[in-house]
């Protein structure tokens, strides 16, 4: 009994891929692999794989976690040679070790790490007239920044964004685009989608009009031990 | 493509389009490079899911001087976006414009994606129409079922493929690279084209018409052009290329597993099948290579499931050894077994009980008319008995789930042979509630699922008339009428698919023009319930002066010239001939792996053979 935990990449084209169809590809890479898989009881047995936080299609990412359970242990060094075979460069398998699991490791995810690109299709106003960082850092000042939210029974709900906002800075402001880099909630207990918090400064800074379109990459997945924040992986 | 890239964020399934999956061909494109794209004329989880572009995709690939890669038809929303944005129709695999490719083979697997196919065309800026091609233009090939009777594309297609295209296909390259070379035209290629085997080249032939609009005559126009042509098939299957890795995709097809050939052809000789006759003769691979081929598909794609694929799985010689060593190779890792389409006997029950080990799969019958007599007409080797022992057992092992096949528009098809579908189920159901409540499954559902029957060319019954669409309605209501039992579902088809499926099936060269008139009216994904726009079809046949029930609605008579009677299948018409004058006694003809029934199928094409 063995669980590897793997750290991988996620981006060109094959960002598009569900979430789904990642869970399929792992399930066959693995068997490609032949991993000693760990199957569940029952009727329809399936390998225990479980992943950290689903992304959504289009978002790429460089610190996917993922765990699958083994019958016995492997040689890791050799795993991560071996998987560059089957692997596509855009999915690669960063890094990997076997761990002890610490509960689920869905519930483990506290908060992520982003990049948001903004892209503009044309600009109302020059970059030195946006003055985006210090906007943005008065637009995070505030108390709340309230999002409007359908809830389960698609009835309009308030929601107040801030306290899942951990870190967020504009850290380039060109004529046709902005990056943002934001650290926010990701998990069961709060979810934030990081181009939301974009959009509504957007909208603050009378933009959205003139945004083109967004681009996400996820930069890290954290989780938190002894109250302090540290990479998912390393727990 | 970075503008690709784009537009793939506004468009639903990306991965429809990203291309880069496991075991797909990534090739250096240089000068000499023989460029072939493999035309699936329906969606990407549709085309993954056809077993015959895996194995030619594998033929070509494995040759290094040619590359082939797949296209698709784009869904409507990046069509759209495509069109908007000036994006030419592009190969998954390089995203090169289909017009960069020398050749683009469409598979014609189903008559109502022909207006895929024109859009397809048009998507990537290849003129209609064979006549208006250019030099530089790719040659537009066709195989598959459906090009068993090519006339209805004819005027669009500049050469088709008949029968199965391991050999051919790579002769049909090798042709237009050589000659290509050597700086011929488009003309003198297609000219040499017509001297292989199983390669009809349309514009070599003239057709002519009697004045009630029957075929007069139809001919080569040339000295030399073969009047007749003859399939293609391969001999031995044990020695015959079968790919050892094929895609993985990303997305979920419609058949996401591995798929393994068993054998090809059918001796059942039910009489409304086309695929029963033009596969024939049955040749079967053997059990250790059937073996060798799962467990390397197996190792290089990561699938979970393994699909024996044939016309009827059953049929196999040796099905019980198969199965029985594909089980115990694959059990520990998993791996479930699965049989696309079961015969009714009590030996696929013992099959059934084999993969009911590793993982419970659905099932499905195919008993498809309601009567005895009605089953003896279509030459449905199946009694009643058969059927109700099968359900027998099948409920006692703990199923409450099945799905019964049945066709509507059968020829001589009286009242009780529709209520004889609706008992059946009734019957069914009663078997299950006869059953002690401690021994049976879940809740029980029968689902009978009626298709209107569609005539099709190279059967005994290409000959006769099809129900016109108000008849196939009521009857579809005597079936719905006959149904008591609450627990049975009944589901049908929509007759107006079926009816164009039969004009275009038996369709001349007339044909074509209303196609392209039909797309010109906005059609395509004609396949698909919410594209299908019926009107469309009806007013180009109307504005072109085309009677779309002299093709469906109306029985010929033997003597006939037929649009697709130059194709030989290796099945005589005389031998189809006497099967429909034995249906029409309600004659069996009794399977012939028990004894030749004289089809002609080993008399030139499989010399001494079966």
């Amino acid at each position: 009994m063995s669980t590897l935990r793997i750290q991988y990449v996620k981006k060109d084209r094959l960002k598009f891929l569900s979430h789904l169809e990642m869970v399929r590809f792992m399930e066959r890479t693995f068997r490609r692999m032949e991993l000693p898989l760990k199957f569940s009881q029952g009727f329809n047995p399936h390998p225990k794989i479980s992943f950290a936080a689903p992304l959504s299609v289009g978002v790429s990412s460089e610190a996917e976690i993922v765990e699958v359970e083994l019958t016995e242990s492997i040689d890791v060094d050799a795993f991560l040679e071996k998987h560059k075979e089957t692997v596509p460069s855009a999915l690669e398998f960063v890094r990997a070790k076997e761990v002890v699991p610490k509960g689920k490791l869905m519930a483990c995810v506290e908060s992520s790490e982003y990049l948001v690109e903004v892209r503009f299709e044309e600009l109302a106003k020059a970059p030195e007239q946006r003055n985006e960082k210090e906007a943005f850092k008065a637009f995070l000042n505030k108390e709340e920044i309230i999002i409007q939210k359908k809830n389960k029974k698609g009835k309009m709900r308030e929601i107040n964004i801030r306290p899942w906002v951990y870190d967020a800075m504009n850290v380039l402001s060109e004529s046709d685009r902005s990056i943002y880099r934001l650290t926010v909630a990701t998990g069961s207990n709060g979810n934030l989608k990081p181009e939301l918090l974009v959009e509504l400064f957007m909208k603050e800074l009378e933009l959205d009009a003139a945004v083109d379109s967004y681009r996400i990459h996820r930069l890290e997945l954290y989780t938190r031990v002894e109250g302090k924040r540290i990479p998912l992986y390393d727990m | 493509m970075k503008k690709l890239d784009d537009i793939l964020y506004r468009v639903e399934k990306p991965s429809r389009y990203i291309g880069g999956e496991i075991n797909s061909a990534q090739k250096e494109i240089t000068e000499g490079l023989f460029r072939f794209g493999f035309a699936f004329p329906d969606v990407y989880e549709v085309g993954m899911s056809h077993l015959g572009m895996h194995i030619l995709y594998g033929v070509l690939n494995d040759r290094e001087d040619v590359y082939c890669e797949r296209i698709f038809a784009p869904w409507t929303d990046l069509e759209a976006e495509m069109r908007k944005e000036n994006v030419p129709l592009f190969t998954v695999e390089t995203k090169s414009p289909v017009k960069d490719l020398d050749v683009v083979g469409f598979t014609l697997q189903y008559e109502l994606s022909y207006t895929n196919i024109i859009n397809m065309l048009d998507l990537g800026g290849v003129p209609l129409r064979t006549s208006e091609r250019a030099e530089a233009d790719p040659f537009i090939i066709a195989g598959g079922p459906c090009a068993y009777n090519p006339e209805p594309l004819a005027i669009m297609i500049d050469a088709f493929v008949l029968g199965e295209g391991e050999e051919v296909t790579l002769e049909v390259i090798d042709c237009i690279k050589n000659l290509k070379a050597q700086g011929q035209s488009r003309k003198a290629i297609l000219r040499a084209l017509a001297d292989i085997q199983g390669v009809y080249v349309p514009s070599l032939y003239e057709v002519t018409y009697k004045e009630d609009g029957t075929i007069k005559s139809f001919q080569p126009i040339e000295e030399g052009v073969p009047a007749v042509v003859r399939k293609r098939i391969i001999k031995d299957l044990d020695s015959v290329f079968y790919p050892e890795s094929v895609i993985v995709p990303y997305m979920d097809t419609v058949h996401d597993r591995a798929m393994v050939e068993i054998f090809r052809g059918c001796t059942a000789g039910c009489r409304f099948c086309q695929a029963g006759m033009i596969y024939r003769p049955v040749r079967e691979k053997s059990v250790d290579v059937i073996q060798e081929a799962a467990q390397k598909l197996i190792s290089s794609t990561g699938f979970e499931e393994l699909s024996l694929a044939s016309l009827s799985t059953m049929d196999y010689s040796k099905i019980d050894e198969l199965i029985r060593g594909l089980i115990a190779e694959h059990e520990e890792n998993k791996i479930g077994v699965s049989l696309p389409s079961l015969r009714l006997n009590s030996f696929s029950v013992s099959v059934i009980e084999q993969i009911q080990k590793v993982r419970k799969t659905g099932l499905t019958f195919a008993p498809e008319a309601g009567t005895q007599r009605m089953r003896d007409v279509i030459n449905k080797g199946v009694t009643e008995d058969d059927l109700m022992s099968t359900m027998d057992r099948i409920f006692s092992l703990g199923w409450s789930k099945v799905k019964l096949y049945f066709m509507i528009g059968l020829p001589t098809e009286k009242q009780e042979d529709l209520e004889g579908i609706g008992a059946l189920g009734n019957q069914v159901a009663k078997m299950y509630y006869d059953m002690p409540r401690e021994m049976r499954g879940g809740r029980l559902t029968v689902t009978l699922s009626a298709s209107c029957f569609v005539p099709k060319p190279f059967t005994p019954f290409q000959w006769m008339a099809q129900d016109k669409l108000e008849t196939f309605e009521e009857k579809q209501k005597v079936v719905r009428a006959a149904i008591t039992d609450r627990s049975v579902k009944f589901n049908y088809h929509d007759a107006h698919t079926s009816f164009l499926e039969g004009v275009v099936a038996r369709g001349d060269r007339r044909i074509g023009e209303a196609l392209i008139r039909t797309w010109e009216k906005g059609s395509k994904f004609d396949g698909w319930q919410e594209y299908f726009v019926f009107e469309n079809w009806m007013n180009a046949f109307s504005e072109l002066e085309i009677d779309p029930y002299f093709y469906a609605s109306r029985e010929r008579s033997y003597d006939e010239v037929l649009p697709w009677d130059f194709i030989d299948i290796g099945v005589t018409k005389a031998f189809l001939m006497r099967e429909n004058d034995k249906a029409k006694r309600g004659e069996v003809t009794p399977d012939c792996r028990n004894g030749c029934t004289g089809c002609g199928v080993n008399i030139d094409l499989f010399k001494g053979g079966c």
